[in-house]
C-alpha cells in the first residue's frame, strides 16, 4: 500500500487511496470497515482491550438526582456516571414530567462491537430492551391513593409484569417507568395493562382512563393501543383518554404521535389533538387552537358524514398551520370536492417546485413528500 | 420537523428522523430534539476528546462540548453539517481546556486516576500507542475501537468522505499493528 503523509489530514485520501485499503481488505478487512464478515481477531481484542474507555451507559437517575446534581464546573471532580445522566435530564427537560427517569444510552454497543460487560448493564431494569425476558416487568410508582398493580393494591411502588393490567380506582395515581426511554403518568379511573416488552416494542394496552406519556426513544419503540385506534410514539410527549365506551382522544405535547387503526393513520403534531372512535379508528388531527368552527366541522367529517359541506366550512376556517388538518383530508376527502382542498392547500402552503396537481388530485403520497415537508415547518 | 417519508397513504412515519430536520427542530429551542442529537452523537464527540484529552475528564467534557453546541446551534448554517460542526466543537474545547489548564492547573500526568485496574491500565496503553500515531489516524481509531462506531458512521458523523474514513481505519490500524508488535495476518 502506498503510504502517503497523513499531515496531509484525511479530506487529501482520494480514490485510489480509498481502492488501496478496499484491496488490502480481505474479509477480515470488512470487519473493520463495518463489523461485516469473518471478525478480524486483533480488532475483537483491541475493541475487547479499549472497552473501559468507551463511554460509559448512563446510569439510572431521577430528577431529584439531577437536581442535586453539583453545578457544571470544569474541575470539581465528579461521579462521571451522573455528569452523563445529568446533561441529557437536562436536555430532556422539555419532556420531562414529575417522577422517575430512566435514562441508558441505547446504541452503545454497534452491531461491530462486542457486548456491554455484565457490569455496564447491571443500571439496566429487567425489562430493558436489551435484556428481553417473558418475566419483564415494568416498575409502578405510586403517586397517590392505592393503585392495583396486578392482583394486588398497593400502598406502595410494585412491579407490573407483562400480561398484568394496572388500575386506579377513583382516586389512585401512579407512573409506570417504560423500561430505559420514559414513563407514563396513569390517572384515577383507568386500566392499563402491560402487553409486551422486548427488544423492539414496549407495548400497552390502555382499556379506559387517561395516561400522560413522556418518551424518548426511536421511532415506533413504544405503543400504547386502546379500543379506537393505536399510539405509536414518534418520540414525544403526550395525552391519551380513553372512555367507557372505548372512544378517546389524543394530545400531543411534542414531537409526533402517529394514531393507527388498520390502514388509517394520522399524524398528530405537538399542539394538535386527534378523537378516535371504536370501529371509526382515528379522525383528523387539529390543532388545539385552531377555530372552534373548524373544529366543529371536522368532527362532523370524520363521525356524523359531514361530507363536501363540512370540509367546506374547514377550508373557510384554515389557517396556514391547520395545513396539518388539510393534508389529511386531501386523502379523505371524495374525489369529487378534493379540488377545493388542493385549491385551499395551496393558498395557504404554495407547493414547491415539481409538485404538479396532479400529484396532489391522485394523490400520490410519494410525490406529495416535498410540499408536506414545507407545510410541516408551520406545524 | 421529522422527516416523515411514506409510500402509502396517508402518511407512514419513517423509522428513523432525519438529521436536518431534526437539527431544524433543535435550533428552534426544542429541547427533546436536542437529547436526541445528544444520544445520536455522544459517542463521536468522546472518541475525539479521548484523543487529546484523559479518560476521566473526557465524560465531563462531552457535556460541555453539547452545552456549547446549544449555545451555539443558531449560527449553524447548515443543518446537514452538523455532524462535522460538533466535531470542530469538540476538537476546540480540548484546545480551550488545555489552554486552562495551563494556566490554573499542574499537567494531567501529576493527577493519575488512582489504583486503575489490570484492565484500565491495559486500555489506557493502548490509547497511548494510538495517540502516538499521525493526527489523521487517532480519531478514527478511537471512533472505530473504542467508541465502537462502524466506518460509515463515522464517515457520516464527522463529515468525512467514506474513501478517506476507509483509508485511514486501514493504514492506521496497519501501524497500530506494527507498533503494538503484532503482525499483520
Amino acid at each position: 500500500m502506498n503510504e502517503r503523509d497523513p499531515s496531509d489530514g484525511p479530506d487529501a485520501a482520494d480514490a485510489a487511496d480509498a481502492a488501496d485499503a478496499a484491496d488490502a481488505a480481505d474479509a477480515r478487512g470488512d470487519y473493520l470497515w463495518d463489523g461485516s464478515g469473518e471478525p478480524d481477531p486483533d480488532v475483537v481484542e483491541l475493541e475487547r482491550a479499549l472497552a473501559p474507555l468507551r463511554l460509559r451507559e448512563r446510569v439510572l437517575a431521577t430528577p431529584q438526582a439531577a437536581a442535586a446534581l453539583p453545578p457544571p464546573t470544569r474541575r470539581a471532580p465528579r461521579s462521571r456516571g451522573y455528569v452523563v445522566a445529568g446533561v441529557a435530564l437536562a436536555m430532556a427537560a422539555g419532556l420531562a414530567i414529575a417522577g422517575g427517569w430512566t435514562l441508558r444510552r441505547q446504541d452503545i454497543v454497534s452491531r461491530s462491537t462486542p457486548p456491554s460487560p455484565a457490569t455496564e448493564l447491571s443500571a439496566v431494569a429487567p425489562s430493558s430492551p436489551t435484556a428481553p425476558s417473558p418475566d419483564a416487568w415494568f416498575g409502578v410508582k405510586r403517586l397517590a391513593g392505592a393503585p392495583q398493580c396486578g392482583e394486588q393494591w398497593t400502598a406502595g411502588d410494585c412491579k407490573l409484569h407483562v400480561g398484568q393490567w394496572l388500575e386506579t380506582g377513583d382516586d389512585a395515581r401512579a407512573e409506570i417507568a417504560i423500561a430505559n426511554i420514559g414513563q407514563v403518568q396513569v390517572e384515577p379511573g383507568s386500566r392499563v395493562r402491560l402487553s409486551a416488552t422486548g427488544q423492539d416494542q414496549h407495548r400497552l394496552e390502555l382499556a379506559k382512563g387517561r395516561i400522560h406519556a413522556t418518551v424518548d426513544a426511536p421511532p415506533r419503540l413504544f405503543q400504547v393501543a386502546t379500543p379506537a385506534a393505536t399510539a405509536v410514539d414518534l418520540g414525544c410527549a403526550y395525552s391519551l383518554e380513553v372512555g367507557d365506551g372505548g372512544d378517546g382522544w389524543l394530545a400531543v405535547r411534542s414531537g409526533y404521535v402517529s394514531l393507527e387503526w388498520k390502514k388509517r393513520t394520522s399524524l398528530v403534531a405537538a399542539g394538535a389533538r386527534c378523537e378516535m372512535k371504536r370501529d371509526l379508528g382515528p379522525g383528523t388531527p387539529f390543532f388545539e387552537d385552531a377555530r372552534a368552527a373548524l373544529k366543529t366541522a371536522i368532527h362532523a367529517f370524520d363521525f356524523e358524514q359531514g361530507g363536501e359541506a363540512a370540509v367546506t366550512t374547514v377550508l373557510r376556517e384554515a389557517r396556514p398551520r391547520d395545513s396539518l388538518t388539510l393534508w389529511h383530508l386531501l386523502f379523505r376527502s371524495d374525489a369529487s370536492y378534493r379540488a377545493k382542498v388542493v385549491a385551499r392547500l395551496k393558498a395557504l402552503v404554495p407547493p414547491p417546485p415539481g409538485v404538479t396537481d396532479d400529484d396532489a388530485m391522485t394523490p400520490d403520497a410519494t410525490r406529495l413528500l416535498p410540499w408536506k415537508e414545507k407545510m410541516a415547518k408551520t406545524w | 420537523m421529522y422527516s416523515l417519508v411514506t409510500a402509502s397513504p396517508p402518511i407512514a412515519p419513517a423509522e428513523t428522523v432525519e438529521l436536518p430536520p431534526l437539527v431544524e427542530v433543535a435550533r428552534g429551542g426544542d429541547r427533546a430534539a436536542f437529547a436526541r442529537l445528544f444520544r445520536r452523537y455522544e459517542r463521536m464527540v468522546h472518541g475525539i476528546l479521548l484523543v487529546k484529552v484523559r479518560p476521566a475528564e473526557a465524560e465531563d467534557l462531552v457535556q460541555d462540548v453539547f452545552l456549547s453546541a446549544l449555545e451555539r446551534l443558531p449560527t449553524l448554517e447548515d443543518p446537514a453539517a452538523f455532524g462535522g460542526w460538533l466535531a470542530q466543537i469538540a476538537r476546540n474545547r480540548v484546545v480551550d481546556h488545555y489552554r486552562r489548564r495551563r494556566a490554573t492547573e499542574p499537567l494531567d500526568d501529576e493527577h493519575p486516576e488512582p489504583h486503575p485496574g489490570a484492565d484500565r491500565v491495559e486500555a489506557e496503553h493502548i490509547l497511548g500507542v494510538i495517540r502516538s500515531l499521525p493526527e489523521a489516524y487517532r480519531e478514527t481509531l478511537i471512533l472505530r475501537l473504542v467508541e465502537g462506531m462502524t466506518g460509515p458512521e463515522i464517515a457520516a458523523q464527522v463529515g468525512l468522505t467514506p474513501e478517506s474514513v476507509r483509508v485511514n481505519l486501514h493504514r492506521g490500524m496497519k501501524q497500530l499493528r506494527e507498533r503494538l508488535g503484532r503482525e499483520q495476518p
